[in-house]
């Protein structure tokens, strides 16, 4: 099948439409996918999410056995080899019959396109079922893969989010960075053009969220190791537009963003002669300081640009 | 071919481009890979004024659209332009035809990797193949076994400037000095080995059609570490 339908909706605002039967808002229960930067790179963004989505009452089981989705690079070489790592991480999240929870954007992007054209595209089937069969793995296709970023906003909903606000961010002026990933090329959730749940989240914690341009614009992280001069002009063109906004905090929800917008800061610097010294944090870290989770337990700390300007203000 | 490049000018025509030939059967093998209707394509731009990297290539993507179905193969598979997709999907979600134009660029570095026509100015092939050689290592990427097995295979004086970001990932612990091995390491290479055979067994189909198709070179050592 071509292209990317057109599809409803369903805006975190739509608070009635998103909210969850009484008494279930404590069960939200799903297999989650740390991805490699897990342990690595992203370890603070692991340790947030679940100490956010803990203090949320969301429990995460780690899928059991995962390994590498091949993030952006296995494609290029291998499109079906791609497809086939996902499908298997896919197979072995559903063996726990849970609905799969991912909060790096790399590795949504590839588990979620993967189910959909499994579903959809009778050759795509054919071929990841051939493969799965050969190490004895099957695929019902069954259960949903979510970004953690839809978990808070439509199945637990920002009422429940907004209820347990302890600390709100007042006078933190926000912008959400998306990504290229967390909207397209299709998400369920979101406009691809203009996705909105992050923002309404962060509003939710009563940050002041400012609007932001390149909200959906590339960083560039796959090509820093490979074509450093055009991965410094796309995170620069974010960070500038970041900083004439006069935002104070960026947020995003990815691991490789994230990594992108926080650490080249230096080389930024000597390329463009502006020093940007916006932090940026996790969605799962502005999430829980506004929860009243601590420093430690949001690993806040482990950022390149330190956050504690931010967090001086309140 | 006896194009003199001093006759040429400007950074694109300088290119000396291999004898053209024109491969009927490269557009159905772009369509056969990617699953999208290259034919569908009606050439408005719209995935060339949607990408932030165009200004990079040397084909814009509206252009190797329709260099892909005119069968410009050679050219195509050598051009720089398919190596500066970020994979980031601009262009899919505008397409007014519904043509997921990433999947397109995919489909055409993985084909320009298989016959070995890369551009050696172009670090983005060694980057992509390292990946690969490290998952199928550990089954789990490990950054630090990556770049270096990247830089060895580019610039090894690379390792160099990448140390103040390992010190500055360190201090943060934000490394993992040691690989995390995803268990069933066994499982995932009989998987990788099926992707092959599934792969070959339908380009013998498409032999037998006609359509020209290339085997993937394989790394030295691979097999050994497949075993
Ligand atoms: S946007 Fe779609 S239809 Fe328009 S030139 Fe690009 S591929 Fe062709
Ligand atoms: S996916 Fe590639 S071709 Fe398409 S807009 Fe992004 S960088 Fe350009």
């Amino acid at each position: 099948m071509n292209g990317v339908p057109d599809v409803p909706v369903h805006r975190p605002s739509d608070r009635a439409a998103n909210r969850l039967p009484e008494g279930q808002v404590n069960r939200l229960r799903y297999a989650f996918y740390p991805g490699c930067t897990a342990h690595a790179s992203a370890r603070d963004y692991t340790r947030s999410t679940y100490a956010t989505f803990r203090a949320l009452g969301i429990e995460l089981e780690e899928v059991p056995g995962w390994s590498c989705c091949g993030s952006t690079a296995v494609s290029n070489v291998d499109p079906l080899l791609g497809m086939a790592l996902s499908a298997r991480n896919l197979a072995l999240a559903e063996s726990t019959g849970l609905d799969l929870a991912v909060t790096c954007n790399a590795c949504y992007a590839n588990l979620a396109p993967t189910l959909e054209a499994y579903r959809e595209e009778r050759r795509v089937r054919d071929r990841l079922q051939r493969v799965l069969d050969a190490v004895d793995r099957h695929l019902e296709a069954e259960r949903e893969v979510k970004h953690g970023v839809h978990i808070l906003t439509h199945d637990l909903g920002l009422d429940q989010v907004e209820e347990r606000v302890r600390r709100p961010l007042d006078g933190v002026k926000a912008v959400p960075y998306y990504g290229c990933l967390l909207s397209r090329p299709r998400n369920p959730y979101e406009d691809p053009e203009n996705p909105t749940s992050l923002d309404e989240l962060l509003a939710s914690l009563g940050a002041e969220v400012l609007p932001f341009e390149r909200k959906t614009k590339c960083c560039g992280g796959s090509f820093m190791n490979t074509k450093e001069e055009v991965a410094l002009r796309l995170t620069f063109e974010i960070l500038e537009e970041a900083r004439e906004r006069g935002a104070h905090l960026i947020v995003c929800a990815c691991a490789m963003c994230q990594l992108n917008l926080d650490a080249y800061r230096g080389k930024l610097r000597a390329r463009y002669g502006t020093y940007h010294d916006t932090p940026v944090l996790y969605f799962t870290q502005a999430v829980g300081l506004a929860l009243g989770l601590g420093c430690r337990d949001l690993a806040i700390g482990q950022s390149f640009v330190p956050a504690d300007r931010l967090l001086g203000l309140r | 071919m006896a194009v003199a490049e001093s006759t040429l000018s400007g950074p694109k025509t300088r290119e000396v481009l291999p004898e053209e030939t024109r491969s009927r059967f490269f557009p159905a093998q772009v369509e056969d890979i990617s699953g999208q209707s290259i034919w569908a394509c009606m050439q408005c731009g719209t995935c060339t004024g949607s990408c932030q990297l165009a200004q990079e290539m040397d084909h814009t993507p509206r252009r190797i659209m329709e260099m892909v179905r005119t069968g410009l193969r050679e050219q195509v598979l050598t051009s720089r332009a398919i190596w500066y997709c970020a994979s980031c999907h601009s262009c899919t979600v505008r397409c007014p035809r519904g043509i997921q134009v990433t999947r397109v660029m995919i489909t055409l570095k993985s084909l320009a990797l298989r016959a070995g026509h890369v551009s050696p100015r172009d670090d983005a092939p060694a980057f992509y193949e390292s990946f690969l050689r490290v998952l199928r290592l550990f089954g789990r990427m490990h950054e630090p076994t990556l770049v270096t097995a990247y830089a060895l295979r580019t610039r090894p004086t690379r390792v160099l400037g990448m140390m103040p970001m390992a010190l500055g990932l360190m201090r943060r612990g934000r490394m993992a000095p040691l690989p995390d091995r995803a268990p069933g390491l066994a499982e995932l290479r009989r998987l990788m080995a099926a992707v092959e055979r599934v792969r070959d067994s339908e380009s013998a189909g498409a032999r037998e059609v006609g359509i020209r198709v290339e085997q993937a070179p394989r790394a030295r050592g691979e097999e050994v570490m497949a075993r």
